[in-house]
């Protein structure tokens, strides 16, 4: 028989697993790369978006991106200037610093970034990063990010001088240079062009950066608006089912 | 020199007979709906809907995959609905004083052209009186906003019109502003008051 001391019981224990999911999703600190994955020709471009979910007043940030200099290399690397700015010290080119370390020899792009108080909280845009991919190189190019600095450095620091660098996870991105035919409009890297991507080109469709409609997956031209010639791509690889893939 | 100036009309005629086969440049065209094509100005009362239907002239093959577009309003008019043609798939949305329009030919439909290609209907509602200006404005500051399949754009062929509202029918002019309006007949009431009261007694 059920008791009602059974029944609190286990009310009370599904109440607590769906708070801690609840408190968990947003309490957790990511980084993830934007597009996690595209593919692209020889020569093509990808314009990559380093993003922060579950921020907490936050002071600092400090992140790597390693990527294969053999097939991808940095047209430009920003970091979100609207975030990490020192306001009180502008038009001061300091306001930004310090300045982002690009090494397109070793394939790192390094950037850190502060503010004054008050801290910034929730999905926070850290930076983006331009890659053209190489002219003669295919394959798969594996991008990563991590901590800019090893302990004992602090990189994401909190208003209340915590530092939530341990917690962070980290998510890198796949990038897929083919020699020809590559499915730009391939967004979720399954081999096909389906309604699915159709839609999430959809929702971008018209929206230039930084609007909150905007992707970068769905800018193939990586020139920061979503416009009819990056359709015209989508469009061409729309139905298709023989993707390359890379190996 | 006879024959000279000759040659050259019939080069010059020739010139024109072909170039009468070629498709004019497009044109983008705002036309109110129950008007003639090309009136930009009209009368009409306050509080009723009016629609304004924006369609392209001589769109060159392989066609139209991908338009934006924008409109400026204002406050005398307020957009109830807006209606894409077939077989565009659009959204729109009001930012702050425009009217954002984006529209897609689906993948899987062929793109339109030809003399003339409907683009959308908005509905308009009358607020209030006034001069109103419908202006059509570029999406996108770079020239992308008419695309069509082989990726040429029409952005540098498109001349925007304009069309203007006008509603005097009912033309309220207020030849005193209303602040002074009312000092007037607050003034006129207590020169009565004092009148009625000095013959009073």
């Amino acid at each position: 028989m059920i008791t009602k001391k059974g029944i609190v019981l286990v009310v009370s224990i599904l109440t607590s697993i769906i708070l801690s999911m609840a408190f968990q999703d947003v309490w957790a600190e990511g980084v993830n790369l934007n597009p996690s994955y595209a593919q692209r020709n020889v020569g093509g471009k990808v314009r990559m978006h380093i993003q922060m979910t579950g921020a907490t007043e936050l002071l600092s940030m400090g992140i790597k991106v390693t990527f294969p200099p053999e097939l991808l290399q940095v047209i430009s690397a920003s970091k979100n200037k609207s975030v990490w700015r020192f306001a009180e010290l502008e038009p001061d080119p300091l306001a930004y610093s310090p300045e982002i370390e690009i090494d397109n020899t070793n394939g790192v792009v390094k950037m850190i970034g502060g503010r004054l108080a008050p801290g910034v909280s929730g999905n926070i845009l850290l930076g983006w990063i331009i890659f053209q991919c190489s002219s003669t190189n295919t394959g798969s190019a594996s991008v990563s990010v991590s901590l800019a600095n090893p302990s004992p450095y602090n990189n994401f620091v909190k208003q209340d001088g915590t530092v939530s660098d341990g917690s962070i996870t980290f998510a890198g991105a796949n990038i897929c240079i083919v020699s020809a035919n590559a499915c730009e409009g391939d967004f979720d890297g399954n081999g096909y062009v389906t309604g699915i991507d159709y839609g999430r080109f959809r929702n971008a469709y018209g929206s230039s950066f930084p609007s909150d409609k905007y992707d970068p997956a769905a800018d193939f031209d990586a020139n920061g608006y979503i416009t009819g010639i990056d359709y015209g791509v989508f469009r061409a690889d729309y139905g298709r089912t023989n993707c390359p893939k890379c190996f | 020199m006879k024959k000279v100036i000759f040659n050259i009309l019939i080069v010059l005629i020739t010139i024109c007979f072909l170039g009468s086969f070629a498709l004019g440049s497009t044109v983008l065209h705002m036309d109110i709906s129950g008007y003639p094509s090309g009136t930009n100005v009209i009368q009409i009362q306050k509080s009723t809907l009016f629609t304004i239907d924006f369609w392209l002239s001589d769109v060159p093959s392989p066609g139209l995959i991908a338009w934006v577009q924008d409109l400026v309003l204002d406050p005398l008019v307020e957009v109830k609905e807006v209606h894409f043609k077939n077989p565009f798939s659009g959204s729109s949305e009001i930012i702050k004083n425009e009217l954002e329009m984006t529209a897609l030919t689906p993948p899987n439909v062929s793109p339109v052209y030809g003399t003339t290609v409907p683009l959308v209907n908005i509905t308009f509602h009358c607020l209030d009186y006034g001069t109103t200006i419908l202006k059509p404005t570029w999406h996108f500051p770079i020239a992308q906003n008419y695309v069509l399949e082989n990726y040429d754009v029409l952005d540098l062929d498109l001349g925007f019109p304009e069309i203007n509202l006008i509603q005097p029918s009912q033309i309220v002019v207020n030849q005193v502003p209303i602040p002074g309006t009312l000092v007037l007949i607050g003034s006129g009431l207590m020169g009565l008051i004092g009148m009625r009261r000095k013959f009073r007694f």
